[in-house]
């Protein structure tokens, strides 16, 4: 009632005057509209884990070795993810492709927010809102360079091929901005400041783990050193994240007669992500490579919780462990991972003993309860090698898989050749090839004049 | 004019009375007396003068008027408002009555004399711009529902859409944006129209005027981009007693022809379905979790493969279905001939201090598909004052509107096996006794089985039982409520108000029943089945009732002056004024579930938790909820004024301009509004004394007109803008989304109008018309620029664009024939050719040629130089003699590198065709009139265009999901290149190589069609004055009669690829009590 007889006043008001009609004109056309500026507003688009933040890249996933297609399905699956499957050289043949697309939409909302929080007022500025709001931003900008970087970019060693090609760096929300290929040294300086600017914004502790953190700064650090294989960075910044919560599940403690056995935001989870959904990967096509299936040991609850009974018609079983909860499946980070990692770097760096310790606290917790022997291995060689089969085992379809491939090319102990069979043929992807890098898409080239892979 | 001419008429009618009584009394008396020429009642009050002297009389009481006069010869005038003006000569002494006819103005053929814009009335003989007029017999020629329709194949440079989304359903010369609002703007009663048309009773219409250029439109700014179209309900007239209007009209259609579209036989299916069983294709769906359907073929298949049925039993089977044509069964159970029925009474009447309308309608319609049924009902109430001598004026118009829908029909979505496949073409609706049986639907046999045994709600799909089971009702209500109110404040100058409130309301409910299919299947997947075996249900036993309400406003305000007057030869005609506009919708929208209508309660469910779907339990889903609360609020403030000034009924010039300013989301207040201004000149060179073919041409004017008209995309804004969508089903927070990244340069789109025109008479009327060229050129337009993925977004809308349209429109009128028998012959022709300007986007190659004619409810992709609606095309090379593979030219050679030619063909490799939508288009309509018989027939011809005949996807074959019977022409052995174009079956479903012959040359066809779209034949009663009406008609009416002719040998309808518009017949009567 009171909006008609608003209305009826200004109509008497500018019907007859002609004047002053600005706040007539004001009103914005749709109630469910915003421009954003509030700090409530922009967390707002940071909270998007819906549509935009927090998608990983997927098709890395498929290219990797955890699972297997039937060899009479392969040729019904959709072209991109048969093409990703059968490691073609070019998957998305000119058609829009959402690994690349989504991570920089990401980055595009991430840059928003720190673009307006230039322009917010004095009494907000240095607020903790602010500083959480904007290490966010930081730690979003971050996570997908770092994504990006990992599926379009050759594998990288610090030190060593520093001025590979990289992936564009986008800083700014200004979308006319023309991007070009950094190198690999830069985009790892980028990744690595925006992180350590976070640490000071950040809480220790989100107030929900779909949202970054100090303990998910320190975790995600962890996981871009070892990426490049920085060790004593990627154990130090471990170290941080597990002194923070160093909380691990009780696999004994979960419930097998669960279609999802895990709970999604769990006490072992540091900050949730998921991947991009390609429905392919979350069918009953998706079957877990065999070899993998029977690494697992009888006694070993992962075998239970993650795969569902063998499928009557061909014995081989479908992933359902994703710590999502549900059919997507979790890229997060999380304890399980920063265990890894520290026994791993430890491993490297010469502390067998103290890579053995997490090691067995870890697995102590993966198996039926009494059940577990302790790692005795005295070998580093062996060690490193025993954490890397946990590591793959442990962290299945989480997106890991396929820079794990990628870092161990650079080692001839821990390099291995992917062999794949398709109409008679025998495909294989060796350690180094072109492949690893997926190609930029061709728009990205056309008008930003990108150099393309090679192949 | 009309107005004008009364008021000047009425202030001389107290004058008269005077000299009258100053009348000397010499020479002989005259008697005589004025009646209607219908009716042949008397008529009082008309004023009577001698021409070329300054006596003046009244009829009296009786319609009887004397004069006394000197012998002579003399020339009588009779005039009286609503009448046509009527001469007589006669010579003094005589003896007899005198009798004048006057004849009532409605009844007038020529049409109107004034166009109406909304804002005035313009006379014809002083308008510069672009405008068509439709009487009164040519809104009420067809039979329609609805008013826009009445507009069709009779209206030069309008046409109705029959490519592209809904949305588009008529244009105007051509389309002059790219992706903002491409609807004329609808006035109705001098303000724009808010509400869904389809509410407007058109027996309540006087009159539509449609404003096609600059000069015309432009007194509507910022929405006149797109033409004007300006309906003028029915007012009261001055007549001696109330008239009573009855009519009524019955149509009939034919049911619609579901054989039209022809698709693959029953057997050929199965044939496909055999293959692809063999093939494994199966294999992953059987082994899958989610237990989705396999078809009755494929679980015999099944059957027999596992041992459970002989080999015998399951070719018995599958045989029995194969004769099966799943439309015979809907034809007969789903579909019927669609009737409409109209009645519509109205009385008016009134004297010169006040005048009445009241008319109430009537409409009831029983849709084609069975169980869906609609009605209207509408009621108007109009007054108008004439006080104080006539200065002041006031009208006040009521009208109410509710239409209501009661739908109990079966969505044929619903009769396919699961979302994206087609119907199969073998599935029964009913047995061989006729009984409704159940079909394949969304499960497995198996499982719904299972499910039942294991405590489950029934999980089976019996679609004929199902379909009274669910019921849709929904009902609208429209009041509009018109007050005007002006004061002539000295000769020709007029102040005046305008108001107009609109309100409406909407709403929509759903209500399935327990035992419905939706509410059944429901409940099931959102069960649990417990370790002890009983059932947990997550959404409770019962109905669910889908609801939405949704209600608007709106207030206009106009004020506004008037100067209408001539001075010796001159005539001067000014308007001025502002407006400001108001409205506000909002719609919100619920569900409730465990729904018993009984005692109208329900039950709350839990929509936060994800709970495991019982027939995918690896999938977790929340309970749908249909809750939302949506809000819009549109605010205009205007400034507008026009001026003519005409001389000597020779030259005119016209200019008009407007101001409009609108809360179009976050732009700046100096870009916010946008001055659009028009100009014109016409030039009546018939009346200049050199004018050398005054015989063969009496009348021959010249007309120009200049200006920009506006067009509004509200969705835009300059700021970057944000919008909340919900709450996040992961964290529980509330979450948004970037619609759009900013834009500070963003402002409204222009439309700039060129129109040059001639309109010329011939010696006796025999041929009268116009020609207008126009051109219209759109800047500024709303474009998308594409941007690569690393810059945050995809694509990017601004004013990027521009476009160029270009055409003429020619309109005959002949009098072939003006006897005993009269013949006319009304012709239309238009010709439109639009293109884009430079467009920066690169669409991908398969869009651009799948989206060329429009692609459901989405736009085609803009290409530079080409016109928005285009056909493109591979050429063609014929099929491969070896093994039937589709070749297209790449480089003058024939090819077969399909992912090579669908991603690295470029834009001008493609043939261009032409446009989509038709180039040239008219009508030809024949009137014929002979005694009380009248017949007119309209031919209309579309021409200039082009479509792509559908053809056979091996994708979608080899997916299970169907396709064209041009899969039994399909190359089979060499040789068959020589007769057929279809493909053979590759043995991988390869989506290029389908594309490479879908979108080549061979499926290309020329639109180009002339059709008899409809005939009406009346007849009117002849008067007998027992009879106890004053005029009556009967007619029928038979529209979409057929094609006469088209270009192609297609045996389809160029125009309708799915169903061809049903025949219908119209029976009708219109009697005046």
């Amino acid at each position: 009632m009171d909006k008609i007889k608003n209305t009826i006043n200004y109509l008497l008001i500018f019907g007859w005057l002609a004047m002053g009609c600005s706040g007539f004109l004001d009103e914005k056309p749709d109630l469910n509209m915003v421009v954003p500026e509030s700090i409530e507003d922009l967390r707002a688009l940071l909270d998007n884990d819906v549509n935009v933040m927090s998608q990983d890249p997927a098709y890395h996933e498929v290219t990797a070795d955890n699972f297997i297609v039937l060899e009479q399905v392969v040729n019904n699956l959709p072209i991109a993810v048969r093409n990703a499957y059968l490691w073609e050289n070019d998957i998305f043949e000119g058609a829009s492709n959402p690994d690349w697309r989504r991570p920089y939409e990401q980055i595009f909302y991430s840059n928003v927010v720190l673009d307006q929080l230039e322009l917010i007022s004095v009494q907000q500025f240095q607020s903790e809102e602010f500083n959480d709001l904007k290490g966010s931003a930081l730690f979003y900008r971050a996570y997908n360079h770092f994504n990006l970087m990992r599926v379009f970019c050759q594998p990288y060693r610090a030190g060593v091929n520093d001025q590979g090609l990289g992936i564009p760096i986008r800083n700014s929300s200004n979308v006319n901005l023309i991007s070009s290929r950094a190198r690999l040294i830069e985009n790892l300086e980028a990744i690595i400041s925006d992180l350590e600017t976070s640490l000071e914004l950040l809480p220790d502790f989100a107030i929900v783990k779909t949202r970054p953190s100090k303990n998910a700064s320190y975790a995600l650090l962890s996981r871009v050193y070892l990426y490049v294989g920085l060790y004593q960075e990627a154990l130090d910044n471990a170290e941080m994240a597990l002194g923070l919560n160093r909380t691990l599940l009780d696999y004994n403690q979960i419930n097998p007669a669960l279609t999802r056995p895990f709970v999604r935001l769990n006490e072992e989870v540091v900050f949730n992500a998921y991947m991009l959904t390609l429905a392919s990967l979350v069918t009953a096509n998706a079957l877990i490579n065999p070899e993998l299936y029977d690494s697992f040991e009888t006694n070993d609850l992962r075998k239970r919780l993650y795969f569902n009974n063998p499928n009557p018609n061909h014995g081989l079983v479908n992933f359902r462990g994703s710590y999502m909860g549900d059919a997507r499946l979790f890229t997060g980070l999380a304890n399980d991972e920063l265990y890894l990692i520290a026994a791993e770097c430890h491993a490297r760096l010469g502390d067998l003993d103290k890579a053995k310790g997490l090691m067995n606290e870890f697995l102590g917790n993966r198996y039926l309860t009494g059940t577990f022997q302790s790692i005795s291995e005295s070998n580093q060689t062996e060690l490193v090698r025993v954490i890397l089969m946990e590591r793959r085992k442990s962290l299945m379809h989480r997106g890991i898989r396929w820079s794990d491939l990628k870092r161990l090319s650079f080692e001839p102990e821990f390099a291995e050749t992917l062999t794949r069979t398709h109409n008679g043929k025998v495909l294989t992807l060796s350690p180094g090839d072109l492949r690893f890098a997926f190609e930029i898409p061709l728009d990205e080239i056309e008008v930003y004049g990108l150099e393309q892979n090679p192949r | 004019m009309m107005k004008n001419l009364r008021i000047i008429l009425c202030l001389l009618c107290w004058g008269i009375v005077f000299t009258i009584q100053a009348q000397t009394n010499i020479g002989s008396k005259l008697i005589g007396i004025v009646v209607d020429s219908e009716s042949k009642e008397t008529l009082p009050g008309v004023l009577i003068a001698v021409l070329d002297t300054e006596i003046r009389t009244l009829s009296n009481a009786e319609g009887k008027f004397e004069l006394t006069l000197p012998d002579g010869n003399y020339e009588l005038e009779a005039n009286f408002m609503g009448y046509e003006v009527r001469y007589l000569e006669f010579s003094v002494p005589m003896s007899g009555v005198l009798e004048f006819e006057l004849k009532t103005k409605e009844m007038q053929l020529d049409g109107v004399e004034v166009y109406a814009t909304g804002y005035q009335e313009i006379s014809k003989e002083r308008a510069t711009g672009s405008f068509v007029s439709l009487d009164q017999e040519m809104v009420d020629r067809p039979v329609a529902p609805d008013i826009l329709s009445r507009l069709a194949d009779v209206t030069p440079g309008l046409i109705f859409n029959r490519v592209g989304p809904d949305a588009e359903q008529i244009s105007i010369r051509g389309r002059s944006t790219l992706f903002a609002n491409t609807s004329p703007l609808i006035i109705i009663d001098n303000f724009p129209y808010d509400g869904p048309i389809e509410l407007l009773n058109p027996n309540d219409v006087e009159s539509i005027t449609v404003l096609r250029d600059a000069a015309a439109a432009s007194i509507w700014g910022a929405r006149a981009g797109n033409g004007v179209i300006v309906i003028t309900t029915k007012k009261g007239k001055t007549q001696p007693s109330p008239s009573v209007t009855f009519r009524a009209n019955h149509t009939f259609s034919e049911k619609p022809d579901l054989f039209y579209q022809p698709t693959m036989a029953a057997s050929d299916y199965i044939a496909i379905e055999r293959q692809l069983f063999e093939n494994g294709f199966y294999i992953g769906r059987e082994n899958s979790f989610d237990n989705r359907p396999l078809s009755p073929v494929v679980e015999t298949l099944v059957q027999e493969r596992d041992g459970v049925i002989t080999s015998g039993e399951a070719n018995q089977r599958i045989q029995s279905l194969e004769g099966n044509d799943v439309r015979e069964d809907m034809a007969n159970y789903l579909y019927r001939g669609r009737m409409d029925a109209q009645y519509y009474l109205q009385v008016s009447g009134g004297n010169e201090l006040q005048r009445y309308l009241v008319s109430a309608g009537w409409d009831q319609n029983s849709e084609e598909l069975v169980g869906r049924d609609r009605n209207r009902f509408s009621l108007s109430a109009k007054q108008d004052w004439s006080l104080a001598k006539n200065r002041w004026k006031t009208s006040l118009g009521l009208y109410y509107v509710q239409t209501s829908q009661n739908r109990q029909d079966l969505n044929l979505q619903s009769l396919r096996m699961e979302a994206g496949t087609p119907i199969l073409p073998y599935t029964r609706l009913v047995d061989e006794q006729g009984n409704p049986i159940a079909i394949t639907k969304d499960y497995r046999q198996s499982f719904v089985r299972q499910s039942g045994e294991l405590g489950l709600l029934d999980w089976s799909y019996i679609p004929l039982l199902d379909r009274t089971l669910q019921e849709n009702n929904s009902v609208n209500r429209d009041i509009r409520l018109n007050f005007n109110s002006g004061y002539e404040f000295f000769t020709g100058f007029n102040a005046e108000i305008q108001y107009q409130y609109w309100t409406a309301f909407g709403k929509s409910n759903t209500h399935y029943s327990p035992d419905s299919y939706f509410a059944r299947d429901l409940v099931n997947r959102f069960s649990e089945l417990q370790p002890d075996g009983s059932i947990l249900r997550n959404i409770p036993f019962g109905g669910v009732f889908n609801g939405g309400l949704q209600t608007s406003h709106s207030h206009q305000f106009r004020t506004q002056v008037r100067y209408d007057r001539s001075l010796g030869k001159s005539h001067v005609s000014a308007l001025a004024g502002t407006e400001v506009k108001s409205l506000g919708s909002i719609s919100n929208g619920f569900t409730y579930y465990g729904y018993s209508d009984r005692i109208g309660v329900s039950q709350p469910v839990d929509h936060l938790t994800q709970f495991p779907m019982y027939h995918f339990p690896f999938q977790l889903q929340s309970i749908p909820t249909g809750d939302f609360i949506q809000g819009l609020t549109d605010r205009f403030f205007s400034y507008f004024g026009n001026f003519a000034y005409s001389y000597d009924n020779r030259f005119t010039i016209t200019g008009s301009a407007r101001k409009d300013q609108s809360n179009i989301f976050g732009v700046e207040s100096n870009l916010r509004g946008v001055p659009l201004y028009s100009a014109g000149v016409s030039y009546n060179i018939s009346e200049e004394p050199f004018y050398p073919f005054k015989d063969a041409l009496p009348f021959l004017r010249l007309r120009y007109t200049f200006g920009y008209n506006g067009n509004i995309e509200k969705s835009l804004s300059a700021f970057t803008t944000a919008r909340r969508l919900g709450v996040s089903n992961i964290s529980n927070l509330l979450y948004g989304v970037i619609t759009n990244p900013p834009n500070p340069e963003l402002r409204w789109e222009r439309i700039r109008i060129n129109n040059f025109s001639l309109d010329f008479n011939t010696k006796n009327d025999f041929l009268s018309g116009s020609i207008e060229f126009f051109q219209k050129t759109g800047l500024d337009l709303i474009g998308e620029t594409p941007f690569p993925g690393s810059s945050g977004i995809i694509r990017f809308r601004g004013n990027t664009a521009d476009t160029d349209t270009k055409g003429f429109d020619l309109n005959l009128n002949f009098k072939i024939m003006d006897r005993k028998l009269k013949w006319n012959l009304v012709a239309f022709h238009s010709h439109v050719s639009e293109k884009v300007g430079e467009y920066e986007i690169q669409g991908n190659l398969v869009s651009i040629l799948r989206h060329g004619a429009g692609f459901g409810q989405e736009l085609p992709i803009p290409v530079t130089g080409r016109p928005m609606y285009a056909i493109y095309s591979f050429p063609w090379a014929g099929l491969d003699p070896g093994n039937g593979d589709p070749m297209v030219f790449v480089d003058g050679e024939p090819s077969k590198e399909y992912a090579a030619i669908i991603n690295q063909s470029q834009i001008e490799d493609l043939t261009f065709h032409g446009s989509a939508r038709p180039t040239h288009f008219g009508s030809f309509r024949n009137e014929f009139n002979f005694n009380n018989w009248s017949l007119s027939a309209n031919i209309t011809y579309r021409l200039g265009y082009y479509y792509r005949r559908e053809s056979v996807y091996y994708n979608s074959i080899l997916n299970a999901s169907g396709g064209h019977p041009d899969y039994t022409m399909r190359w089979q052995t060499e040789g068959d290149e020589l007769f057929t174009d279809v493909p053979s079956m590759p043995m991988v479903a390869n989506i290029n190589r389908d594309y490479a012959y879908n979108f080549s040359s061979a499926l290309v066809e020329r639109g180009d069609h002339v059709r008899l779209q409809d005939l009406r034949l009346a007849y009117s009663i002849p008067q007998f004055n027992k009879l106890a009406f004053k005029r009556a008609q009967v007619y029928a009416y038979i529209n979409n009669i057929g094609l006469l002719w088209k270009a192609s040998n297609d045996p389809l309808d160029p125009d309708f690829r799915t169903i061809s518009p049903p025949r219908s017949v119209a029976l009708g009567l219109v009697i005046d009590l």
